[in-house]
């Protein structure tokens, strides 16, 4: 009974923000800041969505943002010129589709190969990805040069800027994956493996998980995801920057920890991630509709994420 | 058979089972990827030699774009020139709308560019500017550049290309420096041979505006068309 009302918390928190907010400020109510809001949070839930499946792995995963990048710059430069092969002397000119599929491939193997760090390597997750974020960037700007990557035409651009239904794209796209990875969380083998190794990896390995695997999968999906938020950014802007989503991996963490879930694994749920991105979401948009200093901004988050925290410790001594 | 060995052999069938649904479920999630590729292909394959062809053929080639540019659109671009007699008259009642009204920005940027026009008397001649005091008194002093012209006031005031229409940021910073040049050129030059102190010019120029204090007193431009008299 606890348990299913501190899963209403996040809910909570987000009801009494806008409902605070809409009172402040007349533009925050309006349907045009909402599908705003929604397009702002669909890169963050991509992310988030990856990374609450390595949380409830008992990992974390700091290189999301790097990825992002790399993913973001390979798709953009596969676009706007051919990749040469001169040991068979032909270049192979990628179509969008192929580039985009060239971009969430390279999300995958760089989430392959944080799994393969932590569990081959036995490489702490924290260290592993750490590393890799550095990897991720500096390969970014080898591709790119350190210059940014523009003029992407519109087929690529109506992934980041298009709507359907009156809705964003992106946003579609981001509540997809959502939903399709809280459905792989609760009603397939995999998620209840993920939510058993987070909760006592011992217990798992004496069950006869394959833990191991299981663990390397959740770095290639959030690797995976990372490169489709990259994609959905480069998009939306119609430009890959060498310096896009530095930072991102801490909003991510942050949605996936006021979510509710628990950053020792094994206790959350992506739904609860999803409230937590739009938390982070509306209190950014509020702030700025209210005039809040950027300064201060970044200071309500942090105590946001804080108070998130201290919930969730309190939580875990109750039970 | 015994009951454990039963056991063994129903536990080993349904793990073949579990096996076998896993390896249909891949084969079939591969089988939809390949026929995706087969209707949607991945990239095209090319020579490279056909490919250096072609990129010979579009190389960017900037100070010829920046000719060509000047050229055809310089014209439309003096056209939209204001007055910086009504500029000043705003400025003075609200700053904030010389922004909106006669400003042009790059995306989220808060510096913005400015294209104006005005006449007036030269008042000193100096190695890098000379200083204009303006014909509408109210509107005060300008300084016109007579050096080397740096930074993107010309490219993003007068706004010929955008961002956007160009492959990468290189090509939009190599074409404002060959703008840049164009104006040293074509501009700057004649214009330092005719300055003199007490002749009369009439001037279209550019300007970018990070800082409302410092930026206005004077206001500093890089002239792009000039007409000296006595």
């Amino acid at each position: 009974m606890r348990e299913r009302l501190a899963a209403f918390q996040p809910l909570l928190a987000l009801i009494i923000m806008v409902a605070v907010l809409s009172v402040a400020s007349e533009t925050f109510r309006t349907s045009e800041n909402g599908a705003n809001v929604l397009r702002q949070i669909s890169v963050n839930l991509c992310l988030s969505t990856g990374m609450t499946l390595v949380v409830l792995s008992g990992g974390i995963d700091l290189s999301v943002g790097s990825v992002l990048a790399l993913s973001g710059a390979i798709t953009a430069g596969l676009i706007r010129r051919p990749l040469e092969v001169p040991a068979a002397g032909v270049a192979l000119e990628f179509t969008v589709w192929g580039a985009v599929v060239a971009g969430i491939s390279a999300g995958l193997l760089m989430g392959l190969f944080n799994g393969l760090a932590v569990t081959r390597f036995a490489l702490p997750p924290f260290v592993a990805t750490l590393g890799t974020l550095s990897i991720a960037r500096g390969l970014t700007y080898l591709w790119t040069g350190g210059a940014s990557t523009t003029g992407l035409g519109t087929a690529f651009g109506w992934m980041g800027t298009g709507t359907w239904l009156r809705l964003p794209v992106p946003v579609w796209i981001s509540v997809g994956v959502a939903m399709l990875f809280w459905l792989v969380s609760r009603r397939t083998r995999f998620g209840r493996y993920v939510y058993a190794i987070g909760g006592n990896e011992r217990a798992a390995v004496l069950s006869g998980l394959r833990v191991q695997r299981v663990k390397a999968w959740v770095y290639v999906i959030a690797g995976g995801l990372a490169g489709l938020a990259g994609l959905l950014v480069t998009a939306r802007a119609d430009a890959a920057d060498p310096n896009a989503g530095t930072g991102y991996e801490l909003d991510s963490i942050a949605a996936v920890v006021i979510g509710g879930t628990s950053l020792s694994g094994g206790k959350g749920s992506v739904v609860g991630t999803i409230l937590g991105c739009l938390i982070i979401g509306v209190l950014n948009n509020g702030l700025v509709m209210l005039q809040v200093s950027p300064f201060w901004q970044q200071v309500f988050k942090g105590v946001v994420i804080l108070v998130a925290v201290a919930i969730d410790r309190a939580g875990g001594k109750q039970d | 058979m015994s009951a454990s060995t039963a056991t063994t052999v129903a536990q080993q069938s349904s793990r073949v089972i579990i096996m076998t649904q896993k390896w249909i479920t891949g084969a079939g999630v591969g089988v939809v990827f390949l026929a995706l590729c087969w209707w949607f292909p991945l990239f095209r394959i090319v020579k490279l030699e056909t490919l250096r062809e072609r990129s010979k053929a579009e190389t960017f080639d900037a100070e010829s774009v920046a000719a060509e540019l000047w050229q055809q659109e310089l014209p439309n671009a003096l056209s939209r020139a204001a007055s910086l007699s009504q500029v000043s008259k705003v400025r003075a009642e609200d700053p904030a709308v010389v922004k909106e009204r006669y400003g042009r920005r790059l995306g989220i940027s808060r510096a913005y560019f400015l294209l104006v026009r005005g006449e007036g008397t030269i008042i000193s001649v100096g190695h890098s500017t000379l200083n204009v005091s303006l014909e509408d008194a109210a509107a005060g002093d300008v300084e016109l550049k007579l050096g080397p012209v740096l930074g993107n006031a010309v490219r993003d005031s007068v706004g010929f290309v955008e961002a956007s229409q160009l492959p990468n940021a290189q090509q939009f910073n190599d074409l404002g420096a060959a703008l840049n040049r164009q104006v040293e050129t074509s501009v700057i030059s004649p214009l330092k041979e005719q300055a003199k102190e007490g002749r009369r010019i009439t001037f279209v120029g550019c300007a970018q505006i990070n800082n409302e204090q410092r930026d206005w007193n004077p206001l500093r431009l890089v002239p792009i068309q000039v007409s000296v008299s006595d």
